[in-house]
């Protein structure tokens, strides 16, 4: 089957939340691509953000991944109750795109790439995460929650106009 | 000796011919869809895609072949002020970073008369910065003994008044594009219905049985191609990558430069491994391979490839991954098969699954 829109989120107001799947769950698919596109609100006394995502709202210890940062050594985290896309908070607006592959009764995983803008202007080069993550639920997903780890107190909220986006095929 | 058993997705049969009945590529709403592109019919140091639709996202593809010395290099909107900052990576060597530049390096340096190939992903909203994650995949010098090189590439561009209606391509260097060289944007938005999906589903296989490789089959060969295999393990397995026309090519006629786990890049010339091929072999180990290929029938077939392994199962241990650049030095016919192969003493078990996607 060709490529097809599973799911699409724009902000209308901030918010450290930008889901998809929550109202009508995703359609399962095998092999998707997730394109994130967040806004800083400017808010929060660090103003920064650490993304991270869940599957079907599962918390618990059930992701793990291998990040480099700004083409550095890579860095592993296991046992995480979130799956994460960078090594260090990012600092502005962000971009990510995530692969998905989701066979049912295996693990999920993921290839993933973000730019982070770090701050305005050309005068400052942004910087780069290269993430691959694995999910151990073995059901395929239908929802997927990204969040702001860092929480309003030290980080920013995704601003309006912040969009999610995820295509899928069998 | 048997043959794998493969056999299509349950359901792809009725999928494939509801796409089919609507268009060939559509059926579906809402993938990507091409806005735009330009193919050179002489040569020349520049390719502008110009008149493009606003939409929040975009996907770019460069087939860039060259005479002399070319670096590609972008510029939106045609905008030559000092607008853009980007941080790079050559071969997996350490980042460099450069602000306050009247474009985006997206190629290296590599000063062979070759053949390039990259793609990118932009986010377009008028009122923000313009960002943009890039690959770049380099054929080196003619011929297997000769490896590829790879660079990655994050930018942004300092706009902040426009969305993109223009991708310019530049020629840093002293050599030119030659004829037929092409940058294709594709174009995604979350208000799209379109259902004229440039990706257009090519073969989609999976094995039935235990095999040590399974392949698509031949399918219609298309300029760009779009791979994902998932191959699951019993034993110990590394998949590897294999192109071909009518029958897949298991001569020593490709090379790659790959780097695993983010280690120093490795080379690998005349082998026989493919256009990628995974590192390490752990036991009963699950991959998922992401690829693009620019498939001319007079270049040789570049590769880009990322892979996810499971590693052993559970939360307690991290994946593994690799980048690789690869080619297959074939000059004189399109890639219309594709094999996934196991090189080491397990299987591949069922339900690993090979799927191409392409478009002219």
């Amino acid at each position: 089957m060709a490529w097809a829109k599973n799911g699409t989120e724009t902000l209308t107001s901030a918010s450290l939340d930008l889901d998809l799947g929550v109202s009508t769950a995703l359609t399962k698919y095998k092999f998707s691509v997730y394109l994130t596109h967040i806004l800083n609100d400017g808010t929060g006394s660090a103003n920064d953000s650490a993304p991270a995502f869940t599957f079907d709202n599962v918390g618990t210890a059930s992701y793990a991944n291998r990040v480099s940062a700004n083409g550095g050594s890579d860095s592993t985290f296991t046992s995480q109750t979130k799956e994460y896309l960078s090594l260090n908070t990012i600092k502005d607006d962000f971009f990510s795109v995530v692969y998905f592959c989701a066979i049912d009764g295996e693990e999920q995983l993921m290839l993933s790439w973000t730019v982070d803008a770090k701050s305005s202007g050309a005068g400052t080069a942004p910087n780069r995460d290269e993430s691959i993550n694995k999910y151990t639920g073995t059901s395929q997903f239908e929802r997927v929650d990204n969040n702001n780890n860092r929480g309003s107190t030290f980080g920013y909220e995704y601003d309006t106009d912040s969009n999610a986006t995820i295509l899928g095929t069998d | 000796m048997s043959f794998p058993f493969l056999q299509p997705y349950a359901g792809l049969g009725n999928s494939l011919q509801t796409a089919q009945a609507a268009g060939g590529a559509g059926g579906a709403v809402g993938g990507w869809v091409e806005l735009g592109r330009t193919t050179l019919g002489s040569d020349g140091d520049s390719i502008d895609v110009t008149g493009l639709a606003d939409k929040r996202y975009y996907m770019v593809l460069g087939d860039f072949r060259s005479s002399g010395n070319t670096i590609p290099s972008v510029r939106f909107n045609s905008d030559t002020g000092t607008n853009y900052a980007r941080r790079q990576s050559n071969n997996g060597g350490a980042d460099a970073t450069a602000t306050s530049t009247n474009l985006i390096s997206w190629g290296s340096t590599d000063s062979a008369a070759n053949q390039k190939f990259g793609f990118g992903y932009l986010v377009n909203l008028p009122s923000k910065e313009k960002l943009w994650i890039a690959q770049m995949g380099e054929s080196g010098s003619t011929g297997a003994a000769n490896a590829t090189n790879r660079r990655e590439v994050v930018a942004k561009w300092a706009n902040t008044s426009n969305s993109i209606s223009s991708v310019n391509i530049i020629n840093q260097s002293s050599g030119d594009y030659v004829s037929g060289s092409e940058c294709v944007v594709l174009g995604w938005d979350p208000a799209d219905t379109h259902t004229s999906n440039f990706w257009e589903e090519l073969a989609s296989v999976e094995l039935g049985t235990t095999a040590d490789s399974f392949d698509t089959g031949t399918f219609t060969a298309k300029k760009y191609l779009w791979v994902q295999v998932f191959t699951k393990g019993s034993g110990a397995v590394r998949a590897g990558v294999r192109l071909g026309n009518s029958t897949i090519d298991t001569g020593a006629n490709y090379a790659i430069k790959r780097s695993h786990n983010g280690a120093a890049d490795e080379t690998f010339t005349n082998g026989t491994f493919g256009v990628m091929t995974t590192s390490g072999a752990p036991s009963n180990d699950n991959e998922f391979i992401n690829m693009f290929i620019i498939n001319n029938a007079s270049n040789e077939k570049l590769a880009i490839s990322h892979y996810s392994r499971k590693n052993t199962s559970g939360a307690a241990n991290a994946p593994n991954r690799g980048e690789i650049v690869g080619k297959w030095a074939n000059t004189s016919n399109q890639c219309n098969i594709i094999q996934a192969h196991n090189d080491q003493s397990g299987d591949f078990v069922s339900g690993s699954i090979i799927k191409v996607w392409g478009a002219d």
